[in-house]
């Protein structure tokens, strides 16, 4: 006889009960088959995993962007405050950076002359609307500045001290049209005047003719009397190119300043200078050629049969 | 037919699984979220009769055991399920009573959904499952309720459709 429907639902839901509780009381017990049913399916999932998160994170991602847009718009804003910031910082600490090297150089130079220097921080440079070449410093009187000083940096002659305020002082560099100074070429110590020309290059004008002015040789300052305006023995330049007329009195050359004045960050006023003139003690070192490796290649011809 | 009701499951509610854990529990909702294979599995159940509910609610129980995230012993969701199936099967619906007031149907399933919970909670219990502070589990289950009624009237078309398919190209 065949079971009425009511019989055979019953029958059917009773079977899957105990079907269930005998799954439950396999994995109790530890059955390894149920273990690797689940171990099974997770490694099958973990593809469809990797799919679903690369398209869901990106959506969930804009969610939670959205639930804290305020949140998110003032972080983004303040991330961008303190990158400004520290840009600034980095943009500061680059300067500060150059200008340590620039007051090392000029610290060292100074101390191997033996002056006395006051250092102070480049202001301004130049003026619109006129032709003299200036700089304006942040060292007056206040710091012991005069009129009439030697002004260097650590690759050598800035210029002269032309004005001198309470805690400024005004600069003209060597380059200025009207700056002369006396020197003399390192080793022959031929003298000269040299003179300004607006530009990172100066004219010397030889004072004799007895020796040769050749081009690489190191300008230096004369020195003044008393040391006011220039102290001797800070390196100008270097001659670059001599052009002198056959018939000339004189001997004339270029000189390319070694201090780049387009540059200055910081420089020193010599406010004393020893009573021993340092000669040509502070003549840089000529700069050494780099060595080019040179390949020879000898070719053998082979024995012809 | 139940051999039908099967195998029809077996896809269905694969599909819907794989669904569930590759994208539905990777989205942080508030609320612990939902299931889809609980909610759909008693849509389909209050649209069929008890033994085919049962049918259904063995294999997608049997699916929610396999998933990786249920640390509760395997086949416990398989006989809260067949129980809760076959009782949403006997106390609901059919495709006429749901088409003639699906807000019911609504009502049906998220009140099962809830039940269904509670039941696995107190099945869980006597095995000696964690389920955290009270307050925790009666949030999760008023968590569980909402989303059965946001959820279900999404998805009721879809099964319906799907049913009517499935049963009527068969036929």
């Amino acid at each position: 006889m065949a079971p009425s429907g009511g019989s055979r639902r019953r029958l059917l839901l009773v079977t899957l009960i105990v079907t269930s509780l005998l799954l439950i009381t396999l994995d109790l017990r530890g059955v390894q088959v149920v273990e690797g049913l689940k171990s099974g399916t997770g490694t099958a999932l973990s593809p469809f995993q990797k799919v679903g998160r690369a398209v869901v994170v990106p959506v969930r991602n804009f969610f939670a962007d959205l639930t804290h847009l305020g949140r998110t718009r003032s972080t983004i804003n303040n991330l961008r405050e303190e990158n400004a910031k520290l840009r600034s910082q980095l943009r500061v600490h680059k300067d500060e950076h150059g200008e340590a090297k620039q007051l090392k150089k000029a610290l060292d130079l100074a101390g191997k002359a033996r002056y006395a220097v006051v250092s102070a921080r480049v202001l301004a440079q130049g003026s619109t609307g006129s032709f003299t070449r200036t700089i304006t410093i942040d060292a007056g009187t206040s710091s012991g500045i005069k009129k009439n000083q030697t002004v260097i940096n650590g690759a050598g002659l800035v210029g002269v001290v032309k004005k001198v305020y309470g805690d400024t002082a005004l600069i003209m560099l060597i380059s200025d049209p009207s700056f002369k100074i006396g020197t003399r070429i390192a080793g022959t110590q031929q003298i000269g005047i040299l003179s300004g020309d607006g530009t990172n290059s100066g004219i010397l004008q030889a004072l004799d003719n007895r020796e040769e002015i050749k081009k690489g040789d190191v300008v230096l300052a004369r020195g003044s009397a008393n040391n006011s305006p220039f102290v001797p023995g800070v390196p100008i330049g270097t001659i670059t190119r001599v052009s002198s007329a056959t018939n000339s009195v004189s001997q004339v050359a270029d000189v390319r300043f070694f201090p780049n004045l387009n540059a200055l960050g910081i420089v020193s006023v010599v406010v004393g200078a020893s009573r021993n003139n340092p000669r040509d003690a502070l003549v840089p070192p000529a700069p050494r050629p780099t060595p080019i490796p040179t390949v020879t290649v000898t070719a053998t011809p082979s024995p012809s049969n | 037919m139940s051999r039908r009701d099967l195998i029809l499951s077996f896809f269905i509610f694969g599909a819907l699984f794989i669904i569930q854990e590759a994208f539905i529990n990777q989205v942080h909702l508030p609320f612990t979220g939902f299931n889809l294979i609980l909610i759909s599995a008693l849509t389909w159940s209050a649209l069929s009769s008890p033994e085919s509910a049962a049918v259904t609610g063995f294999v997608s129980g049997a699916y929610l055991d396999l998933s990786p995230a249920t640390d509760a012993p395997f086949g416990l969701w398989t006989l809260i399920m067949v129980i809760a199936a076959y009782s949403v099967a006997y106390f609901g619906a059919s495709d006429e009573t749901a088409k003639a007031n699906p807000v019911g149907l609504i009502g049906l399933v998220s009140v099962a959904v809830v039940a269904t919970e509670m039941l696995y909670l107190f099945v869980g219990v006597l095995f000696g499952l964690s389920f955290g502070s009270f307050f925790q589990m009666i949030r999760t289950l008023i968590g569980f309720g909402i989303w059965s009624a946001i959820i279900v009237p999404i998805i009721t078309p879809f099964v319906t459709r799907l049913r009517s398919l499935l049963y009527t190209s068969s036929l």
